[in-house]
């Protein structure tokens, strides 16, 4: 009788095995990060704030999407087909840190540019303060946090085998080495990847959720109207993303695209987000766990 | 001084079964954060209108009345983010009224609240219309007040909207709630109560001076259906209301006080 034994297998044999291995210890941690956020049951928390929704979907440049166009469509930032300015005295009639600190950024006349934007060090701490929001409401993880993670023991775990068979392999019987570590590299690089996934179960729940409720407004979205006077543009565009926008606005939210992104920004149509967490897009809808 | 309740959790299963997805989860939100917002002082939440009998359409909106024992600028506040929410997502408008006023409420907009009265879903606490009932007088003078209203609110919106076409479907969409309630009051006065306002009207209009008026209560259902109407109807359309809303005030002024 034949016993099955990784560490006497032969290169190409054990290669095979590694990769099926590391496959099986991908899928694994995957369900087991399932398992452990799945255990929640009641009410989803509400989450009326249309920046944090935004954050939520797309990251912190999404958000500032939102905003700006929120801003501008209240009138507050004044948008002369090229630069934007804030009207003096605006940051004064905003309410939420995210909208005063892009105010103030564009105290001074300046070209529309999100990256920018994002970067603005009193935004980012605006930005900042909507994330911390979002990990406390358990809808977002805090990957750097490892001991508040609950997903930090499975990843360790996880990543433990994945460096600790090659090792084996190598002390017990000799090469290869090169293949094995660009597999071992690659597979703690996949590993990495699903645990610094930025949405949680709940948040994905909580986004559905979402898409669900304000599908009456993305229905109606051409007949609403500017000024301000309601959050539903806010609250369209951070639920549904820029391509849900009213047409009178289509025009400053193909300017907010992304750089890189040819097509729509984060939102229903597709997933172009350039969240400089490294998150991309978020869960649920039609920016799924592909992009994240 | 009546007990005041404990804190209360939302029930969904007060929530007619009817209700779409979307609407359910709107009112869901609302009412619970309305609960933690006003804490003892919120007596009741009332669903009425279509909502309440299950006949939403796409553009209609959902009513609801909030009682309250105290209205309170530090709970109000609380609980001004989730109904702007509400109102965004599934245009849920929100009446708050003092346990107190409800009597002179009734009295004064007889019409709404005959019309709660007959449609109404409580969602939280006890019902606040148990035993309630209007003047019969009142509701014929408010009856013939909302129609005199009505009648000329519409026609400086025809005059004001009348050139932009693709605005007049929404307009005629929000023209039928009052006339099929001031239908169904005047069919309950004339002591023949329809189940739905919708049928109180179209019975009524059966009988009414100037018809036919088929065409004019098959364009109020498909601008509310849909929101849209074909073009070059729009604004005939809303003269033709106009018309009916006329009529109907003529028939409200034969009705016995």
């Amino acid at each position: 009788m034949v016993k099955f034994f990784p560490f006497n297998l032969t290169g190409s044999q054990f290669l095979l095995f590694y990769i099926a291995f590391s496959l099986a210890l991908v899928i694994a941690a995957r369900i087991g990060y399932w398992l452990r956020e799945r255990s929640w049951s009641g009410t989803l928390p509400s989450l009326n704030d249309p920046y944090a929704i935004a954050y939520l979907r797309g990251g912190p440049h999404e958000a500032v999407r939102v905003a700006i166009l929120s801003l501008a469509d209240r009138g507050l930032l004044i948008d002369d087909g090229q630069r934007l300015r804030a009207q003096p005295d605006a940051a004064n009639f905003a309410r939420r840190p995210i909208e005063q600190t892009t105010l103030r950024h564009f105290n001074q006349s300046r070209e529309l540019d999100v990256d920018e934007v994002a970067k603005d060090a009193r935004v980012k701490s605006a930005l900042e303060g909507i994330r911390g929001e979002l990990v406390n409401q358990a809808l977002m993880h805090e990957p750097g946090n490892f001991s508040g993670s609950a997903r930090a023991p499975i990843m360790l775990t996880a990543m433990i085998l994945a460096l600790g068979v090659p090792v084996t392999r190598v002390l017990w019987s000799g090469p290869p080495y090169v293949f094995l570590v660009g597999l071992t590299i690659f597979t703690l690089l996949f590993l990495g990847r699903a645990y610094a996934k930025r949405i949680t179960t709940l948040g994905k729940q909580k986004l559905s959720q979402l898409k669900v409720l304000f599908k009456r407004l993305k229905n109606r979205a051409n007949d609403l109207r500017g000024g301000g006077q309601t959050n539903e543009l806010a609250l369209l565009a951070g639920v549904f993303g820029m391509s849900a926008v009213p047409t009178r606005l289509q025009p400053m939210a193909d300017r907010m695209k992304p750089k890189s992104d040819g097509g729509s920004s984060c939102g229903s149509g597709g997933c172009g987000s350039s969240s400089s967490d490294g998150g991309g897009c978020g869960g649920g809808g039609g920016c799924g766990g592909g992009c994240g | 001084m009546p007990p005041v309740p404990a804190a209360r959790a939302f029930d969904r299963t007060a929530l007619p079964s009817h209700l779409p997805a979307e609407v359910a989860l709107g009112l869901e939100e609302f009412c619970r954060a309305s609960i933690d917002a006003f804490g003892d002082a919120l007596s009741a939440i009332v669903l009425f209108g279509s909502a309440a009998e299950g006949r939403l359409r796409a553009t209609s909106d959902v009513n609801v009345l909030v009682v309250l024992r105290r209205f309170e600028q530090a709970n109000v506040d609380r609980v001004r983010e989730a109904a702007r929410t509400a109102l965004a997502a599934i245009q849920l408008h929100a009446m708050f009224v003092l346990e107190q006023e409800l009597p002179a409420a009734a009295e004064a907009f007889a019409v709404k609240f005959q019309d709660i009265l007959n449609r109404r879903a409580v969602l939280v606490g006890d019902d606040p219309f148990r035993g309630v009932t209007i003047a019969r007088q009142r509701i014929v003078e408010r009856l013939r007040q909302d129609l005199l209203d009505t009648s000329i609110r519409l026609r400086a919106t025809y005059v004001l909207v009348s050139l932009r076409e693709e605005q007049l479907a929404r307009v005629i969409a929000e023209a039928a709630a009052p006339l099929r309630a001031a239908a169904a009051a005047i069919a309950a006065l004339e002591g023949k109560p329809a189940e739905h306002p919708k049928e109180a009207l179209a019975a009524l209009a059966a009988n009414l001076p100037g018809g036919p008026w088929i065409d004019v209560l098959g364009g109020l259902s498909d601008a509310r259906e849909d929101a849209k109407l074909p073009p070059g109807v729009g604004a005939k359309l809303l003269m033709r209301i106009i018309d009916l809303a006329v009529a109907l005030r003529e028939r409200a002024a034969q009705v016995r006080v």
